[in-house]
């Protein structure tokens, strides 16, 4: 009788931490539901399907509604980050509802979104290795397949080559796991005593097999040396699902390694090989950004100096890495949505053809502006706030732990600050200063929706240099602690 | 010094206020937005008129005579401790006005569905009368002269857009300027008067003050005088009047609207909730200005032609007439002369502009060039127009202060509450105020005879034969019979004779009813039957002058002069003040480019050649660095870009590398 209660105790327990599931379910949901409507009534001939993508649209918000309640109940980093992410996934649909006519197969477009968004909760949520690979693998498979969603030549070429290489850093990664497993015997990285099998086996081994693990996380961050497949795939993908790409699956594995810090990181090595990648990213990035033509292109270089943004602000504290995660995913969706309404008016994506449109699109044009200053980390924008704090964080860290390696980040960082104001400004530069040759360009009409969801997003940047109370005053609600 | 400040919540009645208040920023909102759909917009905007009218009334029902409401809360915060409020007050003269706003702004929205029905900025006119009832109802709910400032110069500004409506007419837009010019003139002593008043009390709240202000100390004197000169400005007041004749630009419902219910009652009704706390000293400058203005509007209103120009003149009389009221210590008459005033004054303003209306339309249906405003080229218009003869009679009645009108019953009131005014100089005060009786008797006889009688003088100037003018549209007559009734004495008073114990009176004061003079009224209906009888030897449609009116060139000799130009005062202020301006400005200028930049040119040659040098050392030192640190970072790019040659088995090579040296580095 007494066991029959203690189980019943456990199942109660259980059953009560599983509602701290329902974003996750009610995405699950959502994702059966628009594949049985998808299967039954549309067929796969026709591609405007636009209330397909509201139905998913709906789900997507009921869930963000439900990790409200979720967050305040538990109020730690995690949930925050997903209610992050699931902010990410609502922008994402409401910028591809504007773009309905051309979204081809919607109904495995958002199914397969789907996927990669459950993937990336599941990441932010555990620390069980199985569960963690699951959602790696289930954000890296749907990212595979999305990113064919241009259905050209180019776009496959570009998914073939993110299947191999996710699927070789897979394999390092998974190869680490499971000699991370043979060493403790257990999963739950939260019972790993790393330290103490240190004296059984010696450290080498384990060493190796945290690297290992770590080479899969940062492939997805897409940080060096593991960032080489990015530029191939950002240039090829749809616009929207770069924007997607560059924000949710890097901002849920960086929670991972914030919850994963305090038992990977006791060895030195591992702290050393994640700062050491910061700077790599950092400069990689930066002055491989400095030589690209295709807007696309360079947005992904961008974007892996961003990574060594984030992982500098990582070491920094956790309020700054959240403040910076939060502007990056707003100036980035910004940022991209701008690139689209360009292709789409003009259908062009070189730098070089944007020659003369700052007169053409003048709205465009300022909003572009905005946002790359931002980008680039200056004043008047959130951008720059964010930077501020990172930057600060660190210099605070190295004053107290006088570690040369911090002040290295931080000038590294301060450095390559300078060297991506050359080519964030290269676009305004064509669009507004540059003497056109009068090309006659054709112009196509674009979403205005779209351009004022951009618009407000950009709003959101300036807002929050002026006003960064509120932002803060949200992060500051997060139990650091845990 | 800091006081702690009383919050007050919010009461069903003041939260009612304050939707009063918002309705008609809604309005402005729609209109700005709905700019499509022309008809549309229009009728919903003064569909809410309407409703925001219900509402003051049923405001007024609950608080007149009742217990006043009052609703504060803090507004912002400077340092520490000092507190500024705002809130809303509602007491009889707060719920009075209420009513007389919107009502005479619902009126003028209705009449102007019609007056405005071809203009090609329609919207545009309809959100800019919303905003600018919304300031002046700001003006009259605030509790406090700093809120009440803000709507104030609000009020300045949307009447700035209001006379400057048709800015594409360039005299418009000159009055547009000169009235939002002058009025920052007297705003400029109701700012200072402002932070004297804060200085002395720490507070701005009106009934603070009211309670705490020591009567006896001098620098109220000064306060309440800067006041004043708000007060001056924007109640069109002695010397600042001169804005007002040229703000008849504006579309003439604007004109009812600004210079008959709102922006000039403005003035008279701060002085009239400042009142309790305005020594005497300070009183009786303001009566004499009063008495000074009232006489000056009078003697300008007799010699104009345009039928406008005679309404403004006699606005800024009629005004003075409120001020020394005032001044007189009797703002109950004072206000009591506005409120009938106001229905008047907009009656007759409306009317005007149904006159201009149907010629304007006649000149414009046959191809005929005149000045639809002039009534030199009028006449006879009795029997082409007959209703709006008879609204125009009543009103005008009203404004010479014929008994049985309402404008009789609140005249008497302040010309009884000046009588007390006699020691030494200040005689002069009911002098001027009773000499403004036979003036506006004469200039309103005039008026009439000119325009409404004997024959139409049209066909003297075009070869025309007798017009035969639109009708008034009922959407012109309902507001237009509105008001003209409202110009009739039984809506104030029961006694036709008696105004001093008219229910406004006897709502607003506290202290005992004027006393009741025969003789009073007895002198001044005599006053008014001799100007009309004057007016009428002169102007009858026998007479020699009306037979030659048509050519009657603006003035024959120097006494008219001085009344068609406003004592000439533009002319005195633009030899003695912006011509000076304008001198001083030329020095300034002369010493800008003789002296500074002569100097500048200098230092400019110095800074060349300084530059000349830091360019050589920057091209050989500076850029030599830059040039580096541009080829370091190209060939760094060029090596990282280069590791990406597009093959994905390259790719992963690199990759793999990377990783291996990784862990060599870790390994070693």
């Amino acid at each position: 009788m007494e066991y029959a209660s203690q189980l019943n105790n456990q199942l109660q327990n259980t059953i009560a931490l599983l509602s701290g599931y329902w974003p996750e379910f009610i995405i699950v949901i959502g994702l059966v539901v628009t594949l049985i409507i998808d299967l039954i009534f549309f067929n796969k001939e026709k591609n405007s399907n636009w209330w397909i993508g509201f139905v998913n649209l709906v789900f997507l918000i009921l869930a963000f509604t439900k990790q409200v309640d979720v967050y305040s109940y538990f109020s730690n980093l995690g949930e925050f980050m997903k209610l992050v992410l699931l902010f990410a996934g609502v922008l994402f649909i409401v910028f591809s509802l504007t773009q309905t006519h051309q979204t081809k197969k919607a109904g495995e477009y958002y199914i397969i979104f789907n996927g990669l968004l459950i993937g990336a909760l599941l990441i932010a949520k555990s620390t069980n290795l199985l569960v963690i690979y699951l959602g790696i693998e289930m954000m890296s498979i749907s990212a595979y397949v999305l990113s064919a969603f241009s259905f050209n030549k180019n776009s496959a070429e570009a998914s073939l080559k993110y299947l191999l290489f996710g699927a070789v850093s897979s394999a390092f990664m998974l190869f680490g796991m499971s000699l991370l497993y043979g060493f403790t015997q257990t999963l739950n990285i939260n019972d790993f005593e790393l330290l103490h099998t240190v004296k059984v086996i010696g450290d080498l081994p384990i060493k190796l097999a945290v690297f290992m693990t770590m080479f899969g996380f940062l492939f997805k961050i897409a940080a060096t040396p593991m960032h080489i497949w990015s530029p191939d795939v950002y240039e090829a993908t749809p616009t929207f699902v770069v924007a997607a790409f560059s924000v949710i699956p890097k901002l849920a594995v960086f929670v991972l390694l914030f919850n994963i810090a305090d038992k990977f990181l006791v060895f030195p090595e591992v702290e050393l090989l994640l700062q050491f990648t910061a700077i790599l990213s950092l400069t990689i990035g930066n002055f491989a950004a400095l030589w690209q033509k295709n807007a696309k292109r360079m947005l992904a270089y961008s974007s892996i100096a961003h990574t060594g943004f984030l992982l500098i602000a990582f070491f920094a504290n956790m309020q700054s890495f959240v403040f910076y995660g939060l502007v990056y995913l707003i100036m980035n969706f910004a940022v991209f949505g701008l690139v689209k309404v360009v292709e789409q008016k003009f259908s062009i994506t070189d730098i070089e053809q944007y020659i003369g449109l700052g007169k053409k699109i003048p709205l465009i044009g300022v909003l572009f502006v905005v946002a790359l200053i931002s980008l680039t980390g200056l004043p008047p924008t959130a951008g720059f706030t964010a930077k501020i704090l990172v930057f600060s964080g660190i210099w605070e860290k190295y004053l107290t732990n006088h570690n040369p390696v911090y002040l290295s980040l931080f000038v590294f960082g301060l450095f390559n600050t300078v060297v991506s104001l050359f080519y964030y400004l290269k676009i305004p530069y064509f669009m507004f200063i540059k003497k056109s040759n009068e090309v006659i360009l054709n112009e196509h009409k674009s979403s205005t929706v779209l351009t004022y969801l951009i618009g407000s997003l950009v709003f959101v940047l300036i807002l929050c240099f002026f006003l960064p109370n509120s932002l803060m005053d949200m992060i500051y609600s997060i139990n650091f602690a845990q | 010094m800091n006081q702690e400040v009383t919050i007050l919540t919010l009461t069903s009645s003041t939260q009612l206020s304050l939707v009063v208040l918002f309705l008609p920023l809604l309005s402005f909102v729609i209109m700005n937005l709905w700019s499509k759909n022309r008809k549309l917009g229009s009728y919903v905007s003064s569909g809410l008129f309407f409703v925001n009218f219900i509402i003051a009334v049923f405001l007024f029902i609950t608080i007149w005579n009742g217990e006043p409401e009052h609703s504060r809360w803090l507004w912002f915060e400077i340092g520490s401790g000092i507190q500024f409020t705002s809130g809303v007050w509602l007491n009889n003269l707060t719920v009075l006005l209420l009513v007389l706003v919107t009502l005479v702004s619902f009126m003028v929205h209705l009449f102007s569905l019609e007056y405005m029905k071809d203009d090609k900025a329609y919207n545009r006119y309809f959100s800019f009368l919303g905003l600018f009832t919304f300031s002046m109802l700001g003006i009259v709910l605030s509790d406090n002269l700093l809120l009440m400032f803000v709507f104030w110069e609000l009020v300045g500004f949307s009447s700035y857009l209001l006379i400057g409506f048709w800015f594409h007419k360039e005299t418009a837009a000159k009055a547009s300027k000169k009235a939002f010019i002058v009025n920052r003139i007297g705003d400029l002593g109701f700012l200072v008067g402002l932070m004297i008043l804060w200085s002395n009390y720490n507070t701005l709240d009106l009934t603070t003050l009211i309670s705490s202000a020591e009567i006896t100390d001098p620098s109220l004197t000064l306060a309440t005088l800067c006041l004043f000169g708000g007060v001056i400005g924007k109640s069109a007041q002695f010397p600042l009047q001169v804005w007002l004749p040229d703000a008849m630009e504006g579309p003439t419902p604007v004109s009812a609207l600004i210079h008959a219910a709102t922006m000039v009652a403005a003035g008279v009704f701060l002085l009239a909730r400042i009142t309790p706390f305005i020594p005497i000293d300070a009183l009786h400058v303001i009566a004499l200005i009063g008495a000074i203005t009232a006489f000056m509007g009078g003697v300008a209103a007799l010699r104009q032609f345009d039928i406008k120009k005679i309404l403004a003149f006699s606005t800024i009389s009629q005004l003075g007439y409120m001020v020394m009221g005032v001044g007189a210590s009797a703002y109950d008459a004072a206000i009591f002369h506005l409120i009938t005033h106001a229905f008047f004054k907009a009656c007759l303003f409306l009317s005007a502009g149904a006159i201009i209306h149907s010629l304007h339309k006649f000149s414009h249906d046959n191809d005929a060039n005149f000045d639809a405003q002039d009534i030199r080229l009028m006449g006879g218009l009795r029997r082409s127009m007959p209703f709006t003869f008879w609204v125009f009679i009543v009103s005008s009645m009203a404004l010479v202060g014929v008994p049985l009108f309402s404008g009789f019953l609140s005249k008497e009131a302040i010309l009884i509450a000046s009588l007390s005014m006699t020691k030494g100089w200040q005689v002069i005060v009911p002098i001027l105020g009773f000499g403004s009786v036979l003036i506006t008797a004469f200039y309103v006889m005039r008026m009439l005879l000119i325009i409404f009688f004997g024959e139409n003088r049209l066909s003297n100037i075009i070869n025309t034969s007798y017009p035969s003018f639109s009708k008034v549209s009922l959407l012109m007559k309902i507001p237009l019979t509105l008001l003209a009734f409202s110009s009739l004495f039984i809506l104030f008073s029961p006694n036709p004779f008696d105004g001093s114990h008219s229910w406004i009176i006897n709502g607003l004061s506290n202290q005992l009813p004027i006393e009741h003079h025969s003789v009073v009224p007895a002198i001044s209906v005599m006053l008014v039957l001799l100007g009309m009888g004057l007016a009428y030897a002169k102007f009858k449609p026998s007479s020699k002058y009306i037979q030659q009116i048509h050519s009657e060139p603006d003035y024959k000799n120097l006494w008219q002069s001085l009344s068609f130009n406003n004592w000439h005062l533009d002319a005195i202020y633009d030899a003695v003040i912006i011509r000076q301006a304008i001198r001083i400005a030329d020095g300034i200028k002369m010493i800008e480019e003789k002296l500074i930049n002569r100097f500048i040119n200098y230092f400019a040659i110095f800074n060349v050649i300084l530059a000349k040098i830091l360019g050589l050392f920057d091209r050989y030192i500076v850029d030599g660095l830059v040039h580096f640190s541009a080829f370091a970072s190209n060939t760094i790019g060029w090596l990282s870009k280069n590791i990406q040659s597009g093959k994905a088995q390259t790719h992963i090579a690199w990759a793999g590398l990377g990783i291996l040296m990784i862990i060599i580095w870790l390994i070693l």
